[in-house]
């Protein structure tokens, strides 16, 4: 079966540093994906590369079949995306930020009805009633009206989530979504996503709570210095890591 | 102090201050829709070197010139180019020359001040940029717009006594004359200061009233607004 992502010799320069050097991994339909590395490994760098927020340097994205970012023609020459059609692309993968990003005019039920309403140019009615049933989803109906500065950093994330999921994406990318929050928040938005992954919504997650790593994810990813250097089911990995290195940083983090 | 003269002078400079309060009010809003025009296209655009440095020229210009300069210029040029105007309007071109250019800096610096954050939200669900700037940041740069465009304001408020440089009969130019004729200088300085005073005074709250309670939505002011709700409930 073609598989839903497949990133291939994917590399991110940023002047002569290299934040993601050659990376490769494919994710099926339904899959959860974990990203484990210490800071500066250049997890966020990849994740947002798959997106396009970061232009990569060299190598190729194909989600769903189809080319990230351009494409090659008859003859093998890559033609990047216009704006349009990058733009166009990037509605099928939804993002999560580490520091929520929520809009700060807009009231929680208007952050997640604004991507259908504007975007997808979708009726104001149907928008509105997306984003009542995405609140109720992430347990936040009470909250429509507020505003993100009303809101505890773990509704703010749980909000953003919501937003995320309005766009119906295919895939889900999460850049540390719980490392801005007390464990009592991060466990709000936990459960949340653990729901999202037993419906079978399709995520990358970037994260240090290797307890949340161990209840969702199929496939655990260890980055050091931009380079995948350890992939595998998650339960080897946490019971059998491969490397020296990569047991030393799950003892800091376990 | 002749308060007796203060009180008989006080209603002949009713209309004048009208003259002032309107070349003022009418070059801020002229500006304005010209500012957050070339404002915004200097954020859009910034890639862009020609455009780029067409508008930053003119704001040089506009920064690096006096307003009396600019005053004369719009008075003895504007003949020149065949545009026969009222004095009034011709103040209003002046002023309104001078202000866009300050006024494209207070654009271009509330919609970059807005975090990187909401712009990667909005592009990484699929907006495009003009939709990202449309949407996004410019309702978020308007609140942060506004305390800056009240220093403009009374920026412009006193600059339009300059326009009495051109003979148009505004509150310093009035002033000058009932001072002249009167000579109870003094007096008549105290008044037109008391009246600029309470004009910007009072523009400050209209403008401080929309940023806490019309824009406002971030931080305190949207906290403030909720408490001062339950206090009502």
């Amino acid at each position: 079966m073609q598989p839903l992502l497949k990133v291939s010799n994917l590399c991110k320069n940023y002047g002569s540093t290299t934040a993601v050097e050659d990376a490769n991994f494919e994710l099926g339909k339904g899959e959860q994906l974990v990203i484990l590395g210490a800071s500066g490994s250049g997890k966020s760098s990849l994740l947002r590369c798959i997106n396009y927020l970061e232009k990569p340097s060299r190598g190729t994205i194909w989600l769903d079949g189809q080319t990230i970012g351009g494409h090659h023609n008859s003859e093998g020459t890559w033609i990047p995306d216009t704006e349009a059609e990058l733009v166009r692309k990037r509605r099928d993968i939804g993002m999560v930020f580490q520091n929520f990003n929520l809009f700060a005019h807009l009231s929680a039920l208007d952050n997640i009805a604004i991507g259908p309403r504007k975007v997808l140019k979708c009726p104001k009615s149907e928008c509105r009633s997306l984003a009542r049933a995405l609140l109720q989803k992430v347990h936040l109906d009470r909250h429509a009206d507020k505003y993100p500065s009303q809101l505890s950093g773990g509704e703010q994330q749980r909000v953003a989530i919501a937003r995320a999921l309005a766009m119906n994406p295919k895939l889900l990318l999460c850049d540390e979504p719980t490392s801005a929050l007390d464990p009592r928040l991060t466990h709000d938005v936990l459960q949340v996503m653990q729901e999202l992954a037993a419906e079978g919504i399709a995520m990358i997650v970037v994260t240090h709570e290797i307890g949340f790593a161990r209840k969702i994810a199929r496939t655990v990813m260890y980055l050091e210095k931009g380079r995948i250097v350890e992939t595998g089911p998650v339960s080897d990995f946490f019971a059998r890591p491969a490397r020296e290195q990569t047991r030393q940083f799950l003892s800091y983090v376990m | 102090m002749d308060f007796p003269f203060l009180l008989r002078t006080l209603p002949k400079l009713w209309s004048p201050l009208q003259v002032t309060i309107a070349v003022s009010l009418v070059s801020l809003g002229l500006g304005f829709a010209l500012g957050i025009f070339l404002g915004l296209l200097r954020v859009a655009i910034a890639d862009w070197l020609p455009m780029r440095l067409a508008i930053d020229a003119y704001v040089w210009l506009v920064r690096g010139t006096p307003i009396i300069v600019q005053i004369y210029a719009a008075f003895f040029l504007l003949p020149r180019i065949g545009i026969q105007l009222p004095l009034f309007w011709v103040g209003v071109v002046a002023l309104t020359f001078n202000s866009v250019g300050y006024q494209i800096e207070i654009v271009r610096a509330a919609v970059e001040s807005i975090s990187i954050g909401q712009r990667e939200a909005a592009r990484a669900m699929g907006m495009s940029e003009g939709m990202t700037l449309r949407s996004i940041l410019l309702p978020q740069a308007v609140q942060r717009m506004i305390p800056p465009l009240t220093n403009e304001l009374s920026n412009l408020v006193k600059a339009s006594s300059v326009l009495s440089a051109i003979a148009l009969f505004e509150l310093h130019k009035a002033s000058n004359a009932i001072a002249a004729s009167t000579y109870k200088y003094v007096e008549v300085l105290v008044l037109q200061a008391l009246l600029y005073f309470v004009v910007i005074q009072s523009l400050s709250w209209v403008a401080r009233y929309l940023e806490t309670r019309v824009f406002a939505f971030d931080g305190e002011l949207a906290i403030e607004r909720e408490q001062v709700a339950m206090v009502r409930a």
